[in-house]
């Protein structure tokens, strides 16, 4: 029984991956418009951002914690701290070159944990590694940048006409592997940075968990 | 004009006496544990500050608390995070205020919650040198050193320091430390004792 039960899963995730959202080329007087707009999820100065956060296990259980981060885009590194909302510090790592963690208590005393974390944060606010190889509109008006990374991963970042930006990263089998949804208070703009008020997280697979991130407060430092 | 001069002197002489009766409450573990035992009910507003070097700035917190004894406390948190804890009749719960309504938190580490919960009764009670878990020092100036008898519990907190207050059985602040550069500083104020705390505030949750 266990064994069909993994067939079948196996098969679900085999039928919903294998190719990315079509994209509808952007007619060319735009696609400058496409791009500049695609730039405004990602910081391009240091910020300090605590966030309230609330976790959903795949169990549907809920944990809530406060996360502390410093992002600095010119130099590429993290610095996390996450802590217990009566201010036990339970997880404190940087990020550079590789991932240090100067503090961790379980059930986040884990490298893979701290790097995932870094990875989510890095796609959350840093704008993506990989190549910006097509750009476009999806059926419902919203512009679409596609970066593609060497490793074969691809990150979609689609600006709605809403206030609202999503991400979305998919794997070498174009699974989609997360989701971002970032709710700003107000109009975003190219030339006025702005830290969503609410990021929705969702680690898609078999054991799909979620994050939601309220902002507390930002600092540009 | 004479009257008010020595009224005046008469308050002085009167904050004098009380001042000297009230430090002498904190001489000992035993005075401490004799002006706690009358307590019965303890409610209080605090402040929380959390310090830490990634912050520009500490992370203030503000909120309430309510204890009654043997073992009933309601540690509420008004801003910036509004969320509930509750410890009654051995059942911890946590909850937080979000937009839809109370949610419950139920990633609570309950074993940790009943090593805090035992603490803080300890604390409120008056007992510091019978304590399992930390060693106690009774420093100069009402000030009560805690620190961790297990390494386990050294590696996530050094020590904690306890102010108490002029007036008998009140503590006026705790910090716990975490490391020099990463502490909480709670302080209280409008500390109410052996007032009417309802047994409702730990079972009903609003």
């Amino acid at each position: 029984m266990k064994g069909i039960d993994l067939l079948l899963i196996t098969l679900m995730l085999t039928i919903s991956c294998g190719s990315l959202p079509e994209l509808e080329p952007g007619n060319l007087s735009i696609i400058s418009d496409i791009h500049e707009r695609c730039s405004i999820p990602f910081l391009d100065d240091k910020w300090q951002l605590i966030h309230s956060i609330e976790a959903t296990m795949p169990d549907g259980k809920k944990g809530f914690v406060v996360g502390i981060t410093v992002i600095a885009p010119q130099t590429g590194t993290i610095h996390c701290v996450i802590m217990t909302i009566e201010g036990l510090v339970v997880f404190d790592a940087q990020y550079g070159q590789k991932v240090v963690i100067n503090r961790g208590i379980y059930p986040f005393d884990s490298v893979d944990f701290a790097k995932d974390l870094m990875n989510n944060i890095k796609l959350v606010f840093l704008k993506p590694d990989g190549e910006l190889t097509e750009s476009g509109m999806l059926n419902n008006g919203s512009y679409v940048c596609r970066y593609r990374n060497n490793d074969g991963t691809v990150v979609d970042v689609i600006i709605n006409q809403d206030n609202t930006w999503i991400i979305r990263h998919y794997n070498n089998r174009s699974c989609l592997t997360r989701t971002i949804r970032a709710y700003s208070r107000r109009k975003p703009s190219v030339s006025q940075k702005m830290i969503p008020g609410r990021l929705e997280l969702t680690s898609h697979g078999p054991a799909e968990h979620s994050l939601v991130l309220e902002l507390i407060k930002a600092e540009l430092l | 004009m004479r009257a008010n001069k020595k009224y005046d002197a008469l308050s002085i002489f009167a904050i004098l006496i009380t001042s000297y009766l009230f430090i002498g409450w904190a001489n000992s573990f035993e005075q401490i544990e004799k002006a706690a035992e009358g307590v019965e009910s303890i409610s209080a507003e605090f402040i929380q500050e959390k310090h830490l070097k990634i912050l520009t700035e500490p992370l203030v917190s503000k909120g309430v608390f309510y204890f009654k004894a043997p073992r009933s406390l309601r540690w509420e948190y008004i801003s910036p995070i509004r969320s509930i804890l509750v410890m009654h009749n051995g059942n911890i719960k946590r909850f937080i205020r979000r937009n839809s309504g109370l949610t419950e938190d139920s990633s609570i580490n309950l074993q940790t919650m009943q090593m805090v919960l035992q603490e803080i009764t300890m604390w409120l009670k008056g007992h510091f040198d019978d304590n399992p878990n930390f060693t106690a020092d009774l420093k100069a100036g009402r000030k009560i050193v805690l620190t961790p008898k297990e390494e386990s519990l050294s590696m996530m907190i050094k020590r904690i320091e306890l102010m108490l207050s002029s007036r008998p059985g009140v503590i006026k602040s705790v910090t716990i430390y975490e490391s020099e550069d990463s502490f909480t500083n709670l302080e209280f104020r409008k500390v109410r004792l052996n007032s009417n705390v309802e047994d409702s505030l730990f079972r009903e949750i609003k």
